[in-house]
Formats: structure tokens, sequence, C-alpha cells
């Protein structure tokens, strides 16, 4: 039989190509294939669902089949019909992923079914919500527990970093939450299946505090925690024994920097006797017999919280810790202290929970750059003002942040605005263009935001997600920030900045002389209730030199008085993880 | 199964060129052959032969072709 192309987006083509394949006795499997297709290009989908379950319901069908139906799916564009196709077809598509492994394999499929960066946000919490989380469920239910991780790290890094909020990992953590610590409690069982109290006999004399991290490297939530062992290490303060258990990965700045502290690491993916331990659950599992024979006391989970629900529900130490530095949008009974590295209150309710909070401090949070550097990158813009946000594009890719941004540069001549990513984000540059402000913007690529920071006039923090780390590296520099007052969704420094001003707070005095945020005195403080008062408050600066030069010396000295003493928050942070409440 | 069959599995598994995989091939020779390659290697053996090897902590723990083919050989 002479072969056929499909090609899914030509539905006459497709229509002709059946019409000759059943007129020439060809494969039924075929012909249903086709029909499927015209079907979704028609946007019939009851019937395309009704035939997706018929091919789905047959023997083993091919992986080049399947990949043509899940690509056709991946190109539905209205957000009610891909849920209505999902909803109505899921129960055979993971029956055949996951249990007839009759499709291809699980990565592929999510990829191919539109779950990757390249999908609209629409459509990714369409296949979050309805897909991947039902997916992710059923995963652990059928004991593919390394599925079942894999997972939960594609559904944070595809969903939840797609929208760069609590409220979206709330949302996506409430989902699968359930599913995973039932895993983990039935592994324990397993495990302990005489439900012996495992540590009942620890009687260290200083406790032994173990800190994960998924990988070896020196991202910010690392050297934050790095520092804070330091600071404790040099000044003799510190009241524990720490060991970092790192999931995977080497890097020599990571092994180098804790072993010049006399911090041990163990790697978890390999044994005792240097064997490579692939599976991420076994890991885990090395993570918990370590601990055990170690009779660690505390386990602290010091970054995203991927895996560790499945973690602490096999109980790997008598105290499990959360030490967070981003998210809080997570309750679990497997948790039995909640840290908060964004607060300057010592004990707050957050999202009904107890969280005990601090923030970290550095000696500096800006390398300096001497002026000729400073100069040269700066010179391209020379005789203009230089606006700009510094963080990656997940941050930067709100539609309200970006409306805001473009209103400012239509508003003003003479302005540039930079902006960083790994890549240029489509999603932003094409804002930028249908915008009209293309030629007032830059991107500048993954650059050193400590350099970078130094040559703005203006740093637009970036909402609903500040800009975080790089917005403290702006105001040390004397650059004045533009900022959204934090409620709800939207998190910037705000949430550390505006407690500490209130009523109450041991730090009203120095907040208030900082920003002079006192009645009668303007305000050098420049947070904004609303988009249109944020680009107000941009405007006021751009047209004022004077009120430039006195908010970037606000931030500077708020800088000064409260994020640079290493010492005292590496105290808090110790009393927190030492305290038995 | 046979050695080359499992050859053959192993590199679909893992997305890698067939002639580079042989009964010698270890997993640290590939990056490719990571925890979330090795679930891809485990579940096409569990395709291969119909079967559920997720528990299978001799299979679980392998880290060679060498290894997978002795312990499924048993």
């Amino acid at each position: 039989m002479a072969s056929i192309s499909i090609d899914i987006n030509n539905i006459e083509e497709l229509q002709k190509n059946r019409i000759a394949l059943e007129n020439n006795g060809a494969d039924k499997k075929v012909i249903l294939l086709i029909d499927i297709l015209v079907s979704m290009k028609t946007h019939n989908f009851e019937e395309c669902c009704h035939l997706i379950n018929r091919w789905l319901s047959q023997g083993h069908t091919s992986e080049d089949h399947s990949g043509i139906i899940l690509t056709a799916i991946s190109q539905i564009t209205q957000e009610d019909d891909l849920r209505f196709l999902i909803t109505k077809t899921r129960k055979l598509l993971l029956r055949n992923l996951l249990e007839k492994k009759s499709l291809m394999n699980v990565p592929k499929f999510f990829h191919i079914i539109g779950f990757n960066k390249n999908s609209s946000e629409e459509k990714i919490s369409v296949l979050a919500d309805e897909l991947v989380s039902h997916a992710l469920i059923r995963a652990f239910g059928l004991k593919l527990i390394d599925v079942g991780l894999y997972l939960e790290n594609l559904y944070y890094q595809e969903f939840v970093t797609r929208f760069e909020t609590d409220k979206a990992f709330k949302y996506g953590m409430k989902k699968i939450s359930n599913a995973i610590e039932s895993s983990g409690n039935e592994l324990f069982r397993k495990l302990n299946p005489h439900g012996v109290d495992e540590f009942t006999h620890y009687d260290n004399a200083v406790p032994i505090v173990g800190i994960f991290f998924h990988n070896a490297s020196m991202l910010a939530h690392i050297e934050n925690v790095f520092i804070f062992l330091k600071n404790l290490t040099e000044n003799s303060n510190l009241e524990f024994a720490p060991i970092i258990f790192c999931l995977g990965g080497r890097h020599p700045a990571f092994s180098d920097a804790f072993s010049s502290i006399g911090v041990e690491i163990v790697y978890l993916d390999e044994d005792s006797d240097g064997k490579p331990i692939l599976l991420t659950s076994k890991r885990l599992l090395r993570l918990r017999e370590i601990c055990l024979a170690r009779q660690v006391d505390k386990l602290i989970w010091g970054c995203l919280s991927t895996y560790m629900l499945f973690t602490f529900s096999l109980k790997v130490a008598p105290e499990q810790i959360w030490w967070s530095q981003k998210w809080t949008g997570l309750s679990s009974s497997t948790i039995q202290k909640s840290i908060y590295s964004f607060s300057s209150k010592l004990k707050q309710k957050i999202n009904g929970d107890q969280w005990l909070g601090g923030w970290f401090q550095k000696e500096s949070w800006l390398k300096h750059a001497d002026a000729k550097k400073i100069q040269d990158v700066k010179k391209p813009f020379e005789g203009k003002l230089v606006l700009g946000t510094l963080a990656r594009a997940q941050k930067m890719n709100d539609v309200r942040f970006l409306s805001a941004v473009t209103t400012i540069l239509k508003l003003n001549e003479n302005v540039v605005f930079l902006w960083t990513g790994r890549e240029e984000d489509k999603f932003v540059d094409d804002f930028f263009v249908e915008n009209g402000v293309k030629q007032k913007t830059k991107f500048v690529g993954w650059v050193d935001t400590s350099l970078y920071a130094q040559i703005l006039d203006i740093l637009l923090d970036s909402f609903p997600s500040g800009n975080g780390i790089t917005a403290i590296q702006a105001m040390e520099a004397r650059v004045p920030v533009v900022t959204r007052k934090s409620c709800g969704e939207i998190r910037t420094w705000d949430q550390f900045i505006g407690p500490s001003a209130e009523k109450g707070s041991i730090h009203q005095r120095q907040v208030l002389d900082a920003f002079s945020i006192e009645n009668g005195k303007e305000s050098l403080y420049h947070c904004a209730t609303s988009e249109e008062e944020y680009i107000a408050m941009a405007n006021r600066l751009i047209s004022d030199p004077l009120l430039r030069r006195k908010s970037g010396e606000a931030g500077e000295k708020f800088v000064n008085l409260m994020m640079k003493s290493p010492s005292e928050s590496s105290k808090i942070f110790q009393k927190h993880i030492l305290s038995s409440e | 199964m046979q050695q080359e069959q499992l050859c053959e599995l192993v590199s679909r598994a893992i997305g890698v060129e067939r002639s580079s995989v042989d009964i010698e091939t270890k997993s640290m020779d590939f990056p490719e052959w990571d925890s979330l390659g090795h679930i891809n290697v485990l579940m096409a053996i569990q395709e291969h032969f119909g079967e559920s090897f997720q528990e299978d902590p001799a299979l679980a723990s392998a880290v060679s072709v060498k290894e997978l083919y002795e312990v499924l050989q048993k």
C-alpha cells in the first residue's frame, strides 16, 4: 500500500486521504487516526473524545500515532476545548501512559502534549489542573514512586514557576500533596512495620542538624545558608553540628565553600562504596538511612519544596523543618517547624500557620565595580535615563507589570529600559513590540546583577513577584526603587519593609528614619498600592533628579541599618532552629 | 532477553544512538542516564516483559547494562 503523509494542519488533505484509504481497504487504525484529527481540527470535540477513547481502548498503539495525536492536542487554542477534551479522555490516557505503557515515555508525553515552556499560561494551567496533577496522583497510587516524584518536579517547574506566585504554589500543592504524603506514609509503614519510635534513643550533647539541598551549586538560597553557617563558625557561635545533604551533582564552588568552614557534605547520589544511586526515591531513602544512623536531630529542607513532603512522610528526623526562602503556601503535619527568610517578625501567622521569621543579612550585597567598568557598561545608554528590572523572565512576564513599564516608557522620552534573563523571553519582547516601545528597551542577557544595579538610574521592581536580592543591591548602590505594596499574591520587599515600619515593630524607628515616612514629610519609600500609582511614582522620579538622589540615599541608609549585620540574622535563625517551640 | 535487545532498549530509553551502547555501558557514561533516564529504562523493561519491576531493588540499583542483564537473567 502506498504510504501517505499526514499533515495535521491540512484538513482537506486529511479528508482526501481518508477517502482514498477507506476505498483501498487500509488499516483501520490509520483511518481512525485521521478521523480523530479531522474531528479535532473541525472543533467537533464531542466526537473527537469518543474517537480518542476508542483509539486508546485498542491494543498496542504506535508511538508515531500517539505523537501525532498529542501534537494535535497541543495545538488546541481554546482553553475550554482543551479542558473538555482532557477531562473526557484523561482516564484512558493515563491508563495507557502509566499502566499499559503503550503511548510513549512519560517526559516525552507531557512535552508533546504541550506542558512545556512554549505553551501559553492558559494552556499550562489547564494541563496542570486536568492532567499533570491527576497523573501524579495516579502514579503514586500505582506505586510508581519515581514517576510521581518526576511529575512533582515537572509540575513545579512548568506550572508554579510560570506564574511565580505563592498563590500558584499553594494552589498546586493543595492538589497534589495528599497523594505524595500517602505514598511516603505507606513506604514508612513498610520500613517500620512494628511502629517502633526510632528517635527515642537520641541523646546528642550537641544537636546534629542536617540541611538538605537538591543540587550542588552556589545559587542565592545556598549562598545564604553558607553565609549563615560561616558567620556562626567564624564567631565561634555555632551551637549545633551541621551536615549538608546534597541530592545530586557536584560543583567545586559548593564543595570548596562548605569545606572552608569545616562543614561535612554527604552526597546522596552514591552509596557508601561510591556506587551511583540513580533513582530519586533511593536517594531519599539513603537520606533517611544516614539520618537514622547518625542520629540527626533536625533535618532542615533548605530549598524548594520538591520532594519534601515525600521525604518528611518517611520520618527522617525527630524534627523536620521547612526553611523557606520563597513560598509559604504549604501546610503539612510532617513539617514540625516552618521558618521564613523574608520577615522582620520573629513569629507570625501566614496562611493560618505559625511561622518563625528572620531575614538574611550580608556585609555587602554588592561587589563593587570600578568606575571605569561602570562607565563602559553605561556608555551605550549615554544621554538617557536608565530604567531597569534585574530578574528572571518569569518575574517580568506578568501583563500588569509589563503594561506599567510600557506606559512609563510611552510617557517619557530619553529613557531606556534594561531587562535581563537567561534568554530573551518572547512574550516580553512581543509585548514591547506590540506596544510600540521596543526601541526604548534593551535585553542585556544574564548579567552580573551587582554590576548592573550600579548602572541603573531607577529600578522598576517587578510584580506580583519582586526582584528580590537585586532590589537590595540597587538600594545599596543608591539607586531609587519603585515597588508594589505586598498584599495577596503581590510579594516584594515591602513584605519585609512594610511591617517593619508599623507601630509595634522593633525596627519601626529605623525604617521611618531611613525613608522619611512621617506625616508632613515627603516619603522616600516609593511603594505603590496600584499600577496607576506605580506609574505616577516612576514618572516623578524620572522628572526629578533631586528626588532620585534623596530616594537613592534613603534606600542605601535602609540597607546599612537593616541588611548588613549577618551576625544578627545568623543568631536569629540559629535560635529558631534550636528552639523547642 | 538477549544482550542485543537490552542494549537497544536502553539506548531508546535514554535517547542516545544505538551504536554508543553496549554491554559495558555504565550510567555514568551518559548524562542522559540520570534518575529520570533510569525511570525510562525500568519502564521500558516493564513494557517489554509486561510485568512490574518497579519495586525490584536489584533492577532499581543497577547502574550498567551488564548489571541489568545479569539481574534479568535470574
